[in-house]
């Protein structure tokens, strides 16, 4: 017994000095992210969040609104569209294969790594008087649309925390109902950190409206230091979300008694009259990662279609079971995006919105050779 | 309730405190209510199927060793049925409210299940007819009675597996048969839920009245220590499916605490749950990534996804039979040995020999010898192919397992007929070790297609994935999602210890280490299991069985 706690203690010690994170500024190993991960949220966020904006890592400056002031305001060329984009990565990586397609198009690009569709919605509510975007393209992730039970990417994806925020909505009297945040950027969360009474208010409504809160997994302490801890507290996390994100959804799909599909159902309705009262053209990108099967599809394709809204589901493009659309970080590959992209001009085009001459020539093949087009337009 | 969840966690040391506290009776009592909790915390429901196996080879039992039973064993075995019945099939609890916050109270017009009150019904006219005919059937002749307790026996239990486990499946082959002559036929399906580890104690209840048909067992008179047999919660889904010979007496004699029984049990859970969560979790994600894919992968992705299967059956299986085995040392009760380092067997005769020792036992006893000496001409062949067959059934209701077990069976009578042909060899010591590691790597090539055909989908998958092997069809190009770290640290430590049992034929030998050297092998495993904690957990492999 003895012998086996010093080897612990031993294995633990020499883990944690062969796989220390790096300083700051400097990216660290798969091995030293895999034996720093299940730190402590608020370890985590130490670490991040510098005293300035520079000094702080990229991912706490990632997704909070404004975090891009430099995206276009109307579209670059003449005659060409400006196409305002809410999403995560993978709806980035589709506009910027749209525009390796078509270089007439340009692109404002909002949003957060794996934001939710309520991040997304918020995006676009905060960001619609300020440019002259034609079309607004909404992409909505299927993995991520259990984060619509969250307020921040920081408990969900305790592992890699991206501390940005957005509200929590919810139905009530029929009416969409937003909680907002304590925190709404980084220099608010900075102060926050700073000052232990706004803290413990942010703590607390975390704790009391974003589903994946875990107070194991949030508080921090001297026991970051070991890694026999982290590794306990990663698997006890883990456990946690997972059984969160069962609620939410199993291999059927998502689950009919989650609060989940009314809220989406609800917000995506609100979207369209939004982005109609504001004279646009919407479209909804339908993403389905691994696991996923065509779920979000399901969930949502009914509302799009009563809607009248186009939409582009990856499902028939990319299917979700196909390991050739995936990298191994979970994107899709370039391949897949080029795909999910022609869709996506296909129903700009369909639209009446681009001038077709600008249109190349694999993206009208594409169109008109698909049979079982997956793009629905209103 | 599954060995890796944190309420098991709760859930044996709960056991383990009031058992110490029990006199042997009482710790027999205890242990069974803690079975039925155990399995009923999956679904109740199938807690009637044990109750009823339970019951059917109890009275089988007595019948054929003693002639009947008392009034009282009758009287007893019969409640215990109602009961059974009763509670777990026909009351439907959710309709008993207690404290709720709308008031105490019952809702009468969905207290009963309607399905649950014909299997009330039934077993009521069950127990109706064994009590009428008890007096008959005692009165019999010996050979007959015994005859018709064995054959009762067998036909409930193999009822109860049919209906549970093949009915849908035989139905559907029926229909795609029909269907490929041009019948386009709709038959009746029962569409029920499998019952979890039903082939494993249906397997283990048959056994007690087979041995006692054999006179190789006396029937056990006290019914709480058989329905405890039946039951045992350490074995009772996933085996290892232990005989009554063994388990009975263990069950029936008091145990005494020892030391080094506690100690090797606490080490058999760590290195179950270190097979479990760090290595068969940790490869899961990279297996399903190809064998679920709908895309083209290639024969390397096939090669190391079907390498990882192997790793991750084996780590399921083996590491649930250690976290049964090392649980029911705690208890000071010894299960058999399941695993003995399968893959470094040399052939499929000794393949057999080490890996699911107790369903290649129980199939060399309860179905090959039987078909061997009822066949006149005592022909071995056949009769390994028909135990390989229905092996390969027992494993699941899909053709895949059937052609998973026909594989081993040819395997069998290959290495049968080449054994009794070749002449020994005559090689010096470096020869035969050569040998000997050129035999493990030979034969582990083999089985390792055998895990395609156990792990596929379907057998347009078999047929795609071993032309895509065939033909090296992909390249070199790797699309598997990348197992977990805890598996990449953790095989080669399973490796090692494989190695340390091969190598001593010892499963023991780790315990003549010096003390330090133990004490940094349970450092590791405890280390490599913390973290395979992070892995998606999975549910064992076995117990769909």
């Amino acid at each position: 017994m003895l012998w086996t706690l010093v080897c612990l203690a031993v294995i633990d010690f020499a883990v944690g000095r062969l796989f220390a994170s790096p300083p700051a500024g400097v990216r660290p190993g798969p091995l030293q992210r895999r034996f720093d991960q299940g730190r402590s949220v608020e370890g985590q966020l130490a670490r991040m969040v510098g005293a300035t904006d520079r000094s702080s890592a990229p991912m706490a400056a990632a997704g909070w609104y404004g975090s891009r002031p430099d995206e276009p305001t109307r579209a670059a060329h003449d005659g060409g569209l400006l196409v305002a984009a809410y999403g995560m990565s993978t709806s980035f990586r589709v506009c910027y294969a749209m525009q390796a397609l078509d270089p007439t198009l340009t692109f404002r690009l909002t949003g957060g790594p794996n934001a939710p569709l309520s991040h997304s919605y918020d995006s676009y509510q905060k960001d619609r008087d300020r440019h002259d975007a034609d079309v607004v393209m909404l992409g909505i992730s299927a993995w991520a649309l259990a984060g619509l039970e969250s307020m921040t990417q920081m408990l969900i994806h305790f592992d890699a925390p991206a501390p940005y925020t957005y509200p929590l909505y919810r139905i009530s009297d029929g009416e969409l109902v937003a909680t907002e945040p304590l925190v709404q950027s980084l220099d608010e969360l900075r102060r926050a950190m700073g000052d232990a009474d706004r803290w413990e208010a942010f703590r607390r409504q975390l704790a009391e409206h974003d589903a994946y809160y875990d107070d194991l997994v949030f508080r921090g302490g001297r026991l970051d230091e070991s890694t026999l801890v982290r590794l306990l507290r990663r698997g006890w996390g883990q456990r946690h979300i997972r059984r969160q994100l069962a609620r939410v959804h199993d291999t059927d799909g998502y689950r009919p008694d989650s609060t989940v599909g009314p809220v989406a159902r609800a917000i995506v309705r609100s979207f369209a009259e939004t982005v109609r009262a504001d004279g646009r053209s919407a479209i909804v990108v339908l993403f389905h990662e691994q696991g996923f099967a065509d779920h979000l599809h399901t969930l949502l394709g009914p509302i799009l279609r009563d809607l009248d809204l186009a939409f582009v589901s990856t499902h028939e493009i990319a299917p979700a079971s196909d390991l050739d659309s995936f990298l191994p970080d979970g994107h899709f590959t370039a391949d897949a995006d080029r795909r999910i992209a022609r869709r996506v001009l296909a129903i700009i085009e369909a639209e009446g919105l681009m001038n077709t001459e600008t249109l190349p020539l694999s993206t009208s093949q594409d169109t008109s050779g698909s049979g079982a087009s997956s793009a629905s337009s209103g | 309730m599954l060995f890796n969840s944190v309420q098991f966690l709760l859930f044996l040391p709960a056991v383990l405190a009031i058992y110490a506290l029990l006199p042997h009776r009482g710790q027999n009592r205890m242990l069974l209510v803690a079975s039925y909790v155990f399995y009923g915390s999956w679904d109740e429901r199938f807690l009637f199927l044990i109750a009823l196996s339970t019951v059917v080879d109890y009275w089988c039992g007595l019948t054929i060793g003693r002639g009947g039973l008392t009034g009282r064993q009758r009287l007893g075995a019969s409640t215990w049925l109602t009961l059974s019945a009763l509670c777990f099939v026909t009351i439907n609890w959710s309709a008993v409210r207690i404290g709720g916050a709308d008031g105490s109270g019952v809702d009468w017009a969905a207290l009963l299940e309607p399905l649950g009150v014909w299997a009330l019904g039934g077993a009521l006219a069950l127990v109706a007819v064994a009590n009428a005919s008890h007096r008959l059937v005692s009165r019999l002749d010996d050979d007959r009675r015994r005859t018709i307790g064995l054959w009762a026996s067998v036909l409930v239990n193999l009822t109860i597996l049919g209906v549970f486990k093949y009915f849908d499946f035989f139905v559907g082959s029926a229909e795609q048969a029909l269907q490929g002559m041009g019948v386009d036929a709709r038959l009746i399906r029962l569409d029920v839920v499998l019952p979890v580890g039903i082939s494993f104690y249906t397997f283990q209840t048959m056994c007690y009245t087979i041995d006692v048909y054999r006179r190789k067992l006396p029937p056990t008179d006290r019914f709480l220590d058989f329905a405890l047999y039946v039951a045992y919660f350490p074995q009772l889904v996933a085996g290892p499916i232990e005989r009554p010979g063994e388990l009975l007496p263990r069950l029936q004699s008091p145990r005494r605490f020892e030391l080094a029984r506690f100690q090797h049990g606490c080490f058999l859970i760590l290195q179950g749950l270190f097979k479990k969560v760090a290595i068969a979790d940790g490869v899961a994600a990279s297996v399903d990534s190809i064998y679920s894919s709908t895309g083209t992968v290639g024969a390397v992705d096939v090669a190391a996804a079907t390498l990882l299967f192997c790793l991750q059956v084996y780590c399921d299986f083996s590491g649930y039979s250690d976290i049964a085995r090392g649980a029911s040392k705690l208890l000071g009760i010894d299960l058999v040995t399941n695993f003995r380092a399968p893959f470094f067997a040399r052939n499929p005769a000794e393949y057999w020999q080490r890996w699911h020792i107790s369903l290649s036992t129980w199939l060399r006893d309860y179905l090959f010898m039987p078909l061997v000496f009822l066949d006149p001409r005592r022909r071995i062949y056949p009769a390994l192919m028909i135990t390989m067959l229905l092996g390969g059934l027992w494993h699941g209701a899909s053709w895949n397992f059937v052609l998973w077990g026909g594989f081993h069976g040819l395997l069998l009578v290959i290495h049968a007929v080449y054994r009794d042909r070749a002449p020994r060899p005559d090689a010096d010591r470096t020869g035969r070790r050569w040998r000997v590691a050129a035999g493990i790597a030979v034969f582990f090539a083999i089985n390792w297609y055998s895990f395609l055909l156990f792990r596929a989908g379907s057998f347009a998958q078999i047929f795609d994935f071993t032309a895509t092997l065939v033909t090296g069809a992909g390249g070199t190009h790797l699309s598997m999602k990348l197992p977990a770290l805890s598996a990449v640290v953790g095989i080669p430590v399973l490796l090692g210890l494989d190695l340390l049992e091969y190598a001593t034929g010892d499963a023991l030998a780790y315990r003549r280490l010096p003390a330090w050297c133990r004490g940094a092998l349970y450092a590791l495993l405890i280390f490599v299991f913390v973290m395979g904690t992070g892995n998606e957990p999975t549910e064992f492999i076995y117990f769909q069985f």
